[in-house]
């Protein structure tokens, strides 16, 4: 029951996405050369898309009529405590990519693995080491790409 | 003959084989980590390849492919886990046998028998390949489109979970690979205005972003056991002993090697198909069935000569055709790509050095992974003692700078972000995967050939009076009606 419910989401999910992608081949400039313009292809991938969103649309709800429809046990609370780690990992990533540009590198990928450290051990020990690990490896990697394979990586206002 | 004798002479020198030997070892070592898969590993060495010319590129990826396919073995037969997917039907009888205080026959045999089973796969490579690349030559537009729409289709139906959404999965990335630039007057499609758009989503933050960054976020939320082996374990084995036991079932070695190559053929039938496919074959012609599942070697040899053959069989149409066998070597036609060569039939015609370089380069990686997980495999059982809360940030760093190392752009980036939190999202609603990454390297080739085809002849029913479209079609349709078969089998045996 549950399958189904979260794959009639995901098949609403998809249709919205559809509908993005509709707009989007909309903007598309409409230059008529020979037989196929611009749009023909995308909006193809689009109809095909759809069509199989809505395949899964009924699938789903079909799937629900059939299963025991008994009171689902969901909660938004639990799904965010089942997957805490998961989400404080992307939230941590994204602050991290923001900050590149801000702090440079070196700063920022230490905090950045060190925060998750934090998240991800569930016994932190010899704090000292593990800051060191990870300072080490961050200059390894930055020597590995600046001097081998001549990546220069972000430089913030700090260096 | 000359062209073979050159690439010989590009690939046998001290930094090309240093860097397979590299790959080789990374590999065995993602392949022996539980939540560290093949494909992953691969994704992550693209980076590195990225600033290599393009023979070391590859032959980068061909040492971790190879190296990981063998290097699911150690905690399959010592954890009963199986390292990558393609080990599974290893831990049947290699866990088995580690039981029986068995652990380095188990070793051994799994080891000898990746290397033959690689050996077969690339000897039928050698042949099959060329001849095939050949006969595409004389493929129109309509029979390139319908090829294409077989491999998409096909990797749909075998991939994991329902067809559905395995053909979801194939034509969202299609859709992806439409942003950008239009194929004939370079009109903006899908940009909404962002100028970093204007070439498309580059192929390396997508793959390491589908791949590696999401595989390591689903290892977050379900951490795999950690691997603890008792340090007195003995993983040695005599190798006279070795060779008697694989002597024995010379006939049980080759089978498997076979039939893992000839699966590898197959789009998205890579490792973790040929091997479960080869150890219910092995049982089937075994003199001692009920020997399986109890520590038999045939059940060891079955499973590893087929998983490391699909390697090699994998690579036969992506050299032929220019279409991935399965989602490695999806990522080695991306990083040709990103050097600028152009896969397909013409490659080996154009770039016949570079393609004997492939082929050498897999024997090479065959060779290598014998003795470096021959003489290697203590160091590799410490190092996967790495607590995981290390390993991921190490990851996730190594991931970022691949990202941001192909145009030094912070957007590349956040195109890693935005892959990953796809590929989670499609891991959590079980979308496989490899068909989204077959739809975004096929899908400017699908819209070329297709817009070819409808500039000769806009009757569309040419694809199907042209014999070999026509074949290609009712495959498509023949593989999309087996998955419809196989999904309404394995529900109802879950009834």
């Amino acid at each position: 029951m549950l399958k189904a419910k979260r794959d009639l989401i995901n098949a609403v999910v998809i249709l919205i996405f559809c509908g993005f992608a509709y707009y989007g081949s909309s903007l598309i400039t409409d230059r008529n050369l020979g037989k196929t313009e611009a749009d023909l292809f995308p909006n193809i991938v689009i109809g095909i898309l759809t069509l199989l969103s809505l395949c899964l649309l009924v699938n789903s709800i079909y799937r629900m009529k059939q299963e025991d429809d008994s009171k689902l046990n969901f909660s938004l609370k639990m799904v965010l405590r089942e997957n805490k780690k998961v989400i404080l990992t992307f939230v941590l990533f994204g602050l991290y990519v923001f900050l590149l540009s801000y702090i440079g590198y070196f700063v920022s990928s230490i905090l950045f693995m060190i925060s998750l450290y934090f998240v991800l051990a569930n016994n932190k020990q010899k704090l000292w080491a593990v800051f060191l690990g990870f300072t080490v490896f961050t200059t390894v990697l930055y020597f590995v790409f600046q001097n081998a394979l001549s990546v220069f990586l972000p430089t913030g206002v700090l260096f | 003959m000359e062209d073979i004798l050159l690439s010989f002479e590009t690939i046998l020198n001290f930094q090309t084989i240093s860097i397979l030997l590299i790959g080789v070892v990374a590999g065995i070592i993602v392949g022996s980590i539980p939540g560290f898969t093949i494909t992953m590993g691969v994704a992550l060495t693209l980076p590195f390849s990225f600033s290599m010319d393009p023979i070391n590129g590859i032959a980068l990826m061909m040492g971790v492919q190879v190296g990981g396919s063998s290097g699911g073995l150690i905690t399959a037969s010592l954890l009963g886990i199986p390292g990558t997917p393609s080990a599974m039907a290893t831990t049947f009888d290699g866990y088995p046998m580690v039981k029986n205080g068995e652990p380095g026959k188990a070793l051994a045999i799994g080891l000898w028998s990746s290397f033959i089973g690689s050996i077969i796969s690339g000897i039928i490579l050698i042949f099959m390949a060329p001849i095939l690349a050949e006969w595409a030559l004389e493929f129109g537009p309509w029979e390139m489109f319908a090829l294409m729409l077989f491999g998409i289709s096909a990797i749909a139906s075998l991939s994991e979970g329902s067809l559905i959404k395995g053909l979801i999965s194939g034509i969202l990335g299609i859709m992806f690979a439409l942003v950008g630039s239009g194929p004939l007057m370079g009109i903006p499609r899908f940009t909404f205005g962002f100028s970093e758009l204007l070439a498309g989503f580059n192929f390396l933050p997508v793959l390491i972003g589908l791949f590696a960054f999401s595989q390591l976020m689903n290892d977050i939320k379900n951490p795999p056991k950690p691997l603890n082996i008792d340090k007195n374990t003995d993983v040695t084995y005599p190798f006279v002993k070795v060779i008697k036991d694989m002597w024995k079932s010379a006939g049980n070695v080759i089978r498997s090697g076979l039939i893992g190559t000839f699966v590898g053929i197959l789009p998205a039938a890579g490792g973790s198909i040929a091997n479960i496919l080869s150890y219910d074959v092995a049982k089937k012609f075994s003199k001692n069935p009920s020997k399986f599942g109890k520590g038999t070697k045939d059940g060891v040899i079955a499973a590893e000569s087929a998983n490391n053959s699909s390697v090699g069989g994998a690579l036969v149409p992506m050299m032929a055709f220019g279409i991935p066998g399965d989602a490695v070597t999806a990522m080695m036609l991306g990083a040709l790509i990103i050097h600028g060569i152009q896969p397909g039939p013409l490659l080996m015609e154009n770039q016949p050095i570079l393609a004997n370089g492939v082929f050498i380069s897999f024997f090479l990686a065959a060779f290598l992974m014998l003795a470096v997980q021959s003489f290697g495999i203590k160091i590799f059982l410490k190092i996967n003692k790495i607590p995981f809360h290390y390993l991921v940030p190490i990851v996730l760093l190594l991931c970022v700078l691949g990202s941001f190392a192909v145009n030094n752009r912070i957007f590349d980036v956040w195109v890693l972000l935005l892959f990953g939190l796809i590929g989670y999202w499609m891991k959590v609603n079980k979308f496989p995967l490899p068909p989204f990454i077959l739809g975004i390297i096929l899908g400017p080739m699908v819209e070329s050939n297709l817009r070819q085809a409808i500039s000769l002849e806009p009757n569309l029913l040419v694809f199907f009076t042209r014999p070999i479209s026509a074949v290609l079609i009712i495959l498509a349709m023949l593989s999309m009606a087996y998955g419809i078969y196989s999904n309404n089998k394995s529900k109802k045996q879950i009834v």
